[in-house]
């Protein structure tokens, strides 16, 4: 059994689990895939946990992983998504948003898969240019580039809220 | 909407839309089920080329031939990989064998942080001898977890009762005692069906570019090995895995020796009924290992010697360790040499391209640091680019840090490296909008990085861009 391995990663799911789960759903767009997303990436990490674990703190490495394991997923996923310009919009109106953030989430939703990582890992993450590049395997250029056009899709298809939102969570 | 309300309102969807918690261990138990069910599955991209520079040499006789062929078999028990009877080619030298069984596990690399299992559950799963070395492979339960029982009373625990082993490999000359014998790697804790892999330099080094691999599977088990990475002519990382002859689950072979302190290219797969496991083998860094002599051609004339030049040297061990190719096929290129400012001591920078036939081209910036006689040897930033662009017409942007400890030292430096009639570098912020603009001499600038640079613009003579680049990130190799 490895008994202290597998309650250091018990700990660590404790603690990061959340944080886990809300950047898969924004990577993913959906929960089943965000809940998928992350078993993985946790799986993955989980053959070498005693290596991560002695490197260092493991958060970066399993956002790495799950980062990796993302755009990986949408490789796969790349012939079927050459056809089409946007991700199919399956999903209903989640009822916990508000009109204007449901409108964010499916903008966010219909950017094509890297660019979406981009923004949501310089924006949501608030990585830098570099370090973003570096979970994405690409050039800073190449980052910076996804990241200036999806905000720009973004703008051009979401309106600034009405009104300005008080602290809801 | 401006990027700080973007931040607060993704914040705020991830959480309200994300999926409910689960309970911990729960997750945990659901990770481990799928992590044993489920092998991460490794495919090769492409069907370039087989892996050049790698002579695949004769298969050492290490494994026994009295085992079963290889060939379709039903898959194995889960745990058949540490329990089935010692197989390789010394398992009937039962003095031996029961000796390497008894020996430490602490007198290795590892030193004594090592799970050295119980006496009463170690067993010996190969034992082999091959041209030049024995090897053998031992497990044992974890010494910090609760015991499997002996419930057929032979005075061993029973290891078929463990999810997870510890294992050891053990070296030593051709014809070795077993108190010869030597822990070699790392002894780890590895899941019950996992398989085994030792990867090892036989001597001598330099004339017989020889090294010797095993991997231990079950029986039953298909190994599949890849030994090399390459890049595809538009700088892609690839790797491709072919099969290998494996009897009773175990196959061995020797293969062209790497041009590198350590060989990070290598690795195995093994394929058993639907699943299939992919791993590094166990290895140590080679302890008499030699730089290979390379040429280097120049771009620009090559300054003064200096001990940063001694990066260059470890620029090239890094690519040709994760590649697993022989050294000798490269052209390299040194774009620009030159040194940072520093307050003592110098920071030599080394831009140095590395080409082969048609594949993308790999560059880095050699950062050498000589710190009061030590030398320090790291990298500014490495890339793979497509090879349709020649190397003297290639723009190099890079982030050199040059602390040398002292105050008041600059840190950053930004280093841009291109086409020699080039004669502006202008530095862009993140929307495109100029911050500074540098001239260009003999194509090359040094000067304190700008505060929010995204990219680099690089200007010709006759006042058009040559390229747009941000400064480097680092190649990752992938799995």
């Amino acid at each position: 059994m490895r008994t202290q391995e597998n309650q250091s990663f018990t700990d660590f799911v404790s603690a990061e689990q959340a944080g886990l789960l809300r950047l898969a759903v924004l990577l993913a767009g959906d929960r089943g895939q965000a809940e998928d997303l992350v078993q993985t990436a946790l799986m993955k990490c989980y053959r070498h946990w005693g290596r991560i674990t002695r490197s260092g703190p493991p958060s970066a490495y399993v956002r790495r992983a799950l980062v990796t394991t993302h755009t990986s997923w949408r490789r796969r996923l790349s012939s079927t998504e050459q056809v089409m310009d946007t991700l199919p919009d399956l999903a209903d109106p989640h009822p916990a948003l508000e009109p204007e953030d449901e409108e964010l989430r499916r903008a966010l939703r219909a950017l094509p898969p890297r660019m979406r990582t981009a923004i949501v890992l310089r924006f949501y993450e608030d990585l830098s240019e570099l370090r973003t590049a570096e979970l994405m395997g690409c050039s800073a250029s190449a980052v910076n580039t996804q990241t200036a056009r999806g905000l720009a899709r973004l703008r051009a298809s979401v309106p600034a809220p009405a009104v300005v939102r008080e602290e809801r969570w | 909407m401006e990027e700080t309300e973007l931040r607060e309102r993704l914040g705020f969807i991830a959480t309200r839309t994300s999926p409910p918690l689960h309970d911990p261990e729960e997750l945990t138990a659901a990770v481990v089920e799928r992590h044993l069910a489920r092998r991460r599955r490794e495919r090769a991209l492409g069907a370039v080329a087989a892996a050049v520079a790698v002579i695949v040499v004769a298969v050492p006789v290490v494994v026994s031939r009295t085992g079963q062929d290889s060939g379709p078999a039903a898959p194995a028990p889960s745990s058949a990989v540490y329990t089935t009877p010692t197989r390789g080619n010394l398992s009937d030298e039962a003095f031996f064998v029961d000796g390497v069984r008894r020996l430490p596990w602490t007198d290795g690399p590892a030193g004594a942080d090592v799970p050295e299992p119980p006496l009463d559950t170690r067993h010996v799963v190969f034992a082999g001898e091959s041209p030049r070395a024995r090897w053998v492979l031992v497990a044992g339960a974890d010494p910090r977890a609760p015991l499997p029982p002996d419930d057929d009373g032979d005075g061993r625990r029973d290891l078929d009762r463990l999810d997870s082993v510890a294992i050891a490999w053990f070296t030593g000359p051709r014809d070795a005692a077993a108190e010869d014998m030597r822990v070699y790697g790392e002894p780890r804790m590895v899941d019950a069906d996992e398989p085994a892999a030792v990867l090892a330099h036989t001597e001598p080094y330099r004339s017989s570019r020889v090294s010797h691999w095993i991997v231990v599977g079950a029986p039953g088990d298909q190994v599949e090995d890849s030994w090399s990475r390459q890049f595809t002519p538009d700088g892609e990382i690839f790797r491709e895995f072919g099969p290998i002859d494996t009897v009773d689950g175990v196959a061995s072979g020797g293969a062209g020796q790497v041009d590198a302190s350590i060989n990070r290219a290598l690795r195995y797969r093994v394929v058993r009924g639907g699943t299939e496991f992919t791993g590094l083998p166990e290895t140590e860094p080679r302890p008499d290992f030699v730089p290979p002599r390379v040429d280097l051609a120049r771009l620009r004339p090559a300054p003064p010697p200096a001990p940063g030049d001694a990066a260059v040297a470890s620029a090239i061990d890094t690519l040709i360790s994760h590649l697993g190719v022989w050294a000798e096929i490269f052209d390299f290129t040194v774009l620009w040499a030159g040194d940072l400012p520093t307050a003592s001591g110098g920071a030599r920078v080394t831009v140095l391209a590395a080409q082969y036939d048609d594949w993308g081209v790999y560059l880095t910036g050699a950062l050498g640091r000589d710190n009061a006689g030590q030398v320090s040897a790291g990298t500014c930033g490495s890339e793979i680019r497509p090879s349709d662009t020649p190397v003297d017409e290639m723009v190099v942007v890079l982030r050199c840090g040059s602390a040398d400890g002292a105050e008041n030292a600059p840190t950053d430096n930004l280093v841009v490296v291109a086409p020699a009639g080039a004669t502006t570098a202008r530095a862009l912020d993140d929307r495109g909008e100029p911050i500074a603009s540098y001239p260009l001499v003999d194509g090359v600038a040094v000067v304190p990085i700008p505060a929010d640079l995204a990219s680099v613009a690089v200007i010709g003579a006759d006042g058009e861009m040559i390229d747009d680049r941000a400064p480097m990130g680092q190649v990752d190799w992938g799995d």
